[in-house]
């Protein structure tokens, strides 16, 4: 082969100078490419120059960073970590949500079992709002409400108003009364014998006090029902108030 | 290639650590900047071993490579700045190396250390010095580069010749510059 080429046939030939000189040429190709470049200055002269410039390559230092393999350490322990949890929580995400949901349905059923003789301040505060008054009469308050709390004889307390209905399973009985200081409410919640979120009085035993709907409550039971006496006086006064209730 | 669950991070990384300069070194020519390479490089591995379980047990410094140049590819390109030069693909504009110098590229070479052709490197377009790192400093076969890259056999050939006559160019003025090689 000559050393004058035609267009078409000198950059394949000068492609063949690269592969030849990164080895990726075999059998009857190599041998091709090899007597190219014997016979041509100029496919010689690029083999050449491809060797060369490969060797100055070569002088390239390894890039060798302990601290960059380290992060890439620290990140395939996060990777697997967050693998193992995903993988996890895909597994058995559906017996984790059944799970959690039986606890949550055995905790609502067991406090509903085992605690039902108790209330908190805020389920009173609630029923005391709640409860719609009957459009009667004051006075016509069933014989057995009157019979339930009964003003002091002779006192200026009267019964204003009355309601009854039932919440959270209870039994509820509202009574209103009104004196010379003002007015204040007594509330009956059946089949509850403790109530939460109230401290005992020092000075009045029976009696706890707390605060329903932002006005002072004392508390105490009697018989089968939790009672509230709900005023805007201070602790002491509903306490004398409820001491002249009861003696009656 | 199956490994016991236990066993297989240990053998992930027993390969990987030997790889590591090739893996870490690539990132670097790649990116030009060392945050990104360490990024490049952390993901490359963590890829890698998401997929150990595909790796067909033959060549991992290879498969490694493969996924470093992808992942460069196809994410930390797009946000790499300065020109690319599609155009110089084109076979076309090729020029010939040997002739057009009397002087031995020997001569030109010998005189340069390493810290120079990295800098020299960094001036090439990313496609051909994408194929120039894998070919010439990582050794890898153009099937394995076409792997990597995406892109036929064809293509790799001209790219590696353009890039090789580009990283000519950028040496020999390098070259005269520091007076290795008189005007």
């Amino acid at each position: 082969m000559s050393d004058s080429w035609t267009s078409d046939q000198y950059p394949n030939d000068r492609l063949d100078m690269h592969a030849l000189a990164d080895g990726e040429l075999a059998g009857e190709a190599l041998l091709a490419a090899q007597r190219k470049k014997d016979e041509s200055r100029e496919l010689r002269a690029e083999y050449e120059s491809v060797i060369a410039l490969k060797g100055a390559l070569q002088k390239v230092e390894p890039q060798t960073s302990p601290q960059a393999w380290q992060k890439c350490r620290d990140r395939l322990g996060e990777f697997e970590k967050r693998s193992a949890v995903e993988g996890f929580v895909g597994r058995f995400s559906w017996a984790l949500c059944t799970i959690f949901f039986a606890l949550i349905l055995g905790a609502g059923l067991f406090n509903r079992a085992f605690d039902a003789g108790g209330i908190r301040t805020g389920d009173a505060a609630r029923m005391l709002s709640g409860l719609a008054p009957v459009s009667q009469p004051a006075e016509s308050a069933p014989v057995e409400m009157s019979a339930w709390i009964r003003p002091p004889q002779g006192s200026e307390i009267r019964v204003t108003g009355y309601a009854v209905g039932r919440q959270n399973g209870h039994p509820v009985r509202l009574l209103h009364f009104e004196d010379a200081r003002g007015r204040f409410s007594v509330l009956a919640i059946r089949g509850v014998n403790r109530v939460e979120g109230v401290e005992p009085m020092l000075e009045h035993r029976a009696y706890s006090a707390g605060r329903l709907n932002g006005t002072n409550c004392i508390t105490w039971s009697d018989e089968a029902d939790a009672l509230f006496l709900v005023g805007e006086r201070p602790y002491e006064e509903l306490a004398r108030l409820a001491d002249q209730m009861r003696e009656e | 290639m199956l490994f016991g669950r236990r066993n297989r991070r240990e053998a992930f990384e027993k390969l990987a650590e030997q790889v590591f300069p090739s893996v870490y070194g690539t990132a670097l020519r790649l990116t030009r900047s060392r945050e990104d390479a360490e990024d490049l490089a952390q993901e490359a591995t963590v890829r890698a071993y998401d997929a150990f379980d595909r790796f067909d047990g033959t060549n991992f410094k290879a498969w490694m490579l493969r996924i470093v140049t992808n992942l460069y590819i196809n994410r930390y390109r797009q946000k790499q700045r300065g020109p690319q030069w599609a155009s110089l693909e084109d076979e076309s504009v090729l020029e010939p190396e040997g002739e057009e110098s009397s002087i031995p590229d020997r001569k030109i070479f010998d005189e340069l250390v390493g810290a120079e052709v990295e800098e020299a490197l960094k001036n090439v377009p990313d496609d051909f010095r994408t194929a120039v790192i894998l070919s010439d400093i990582e050794g890898m076969s153009y099937q394995e580069i076409a792997d990597a890259t995406e892109v036929p056999i064809g293509t790799v050939r001209s790219r590696l010749a353009r890039g090789r006559a580009l990283l000519r160019k950028q040496l020999e003025s390098f070259a005269k510059r520091e007076g290795y090689l008189k005007e």
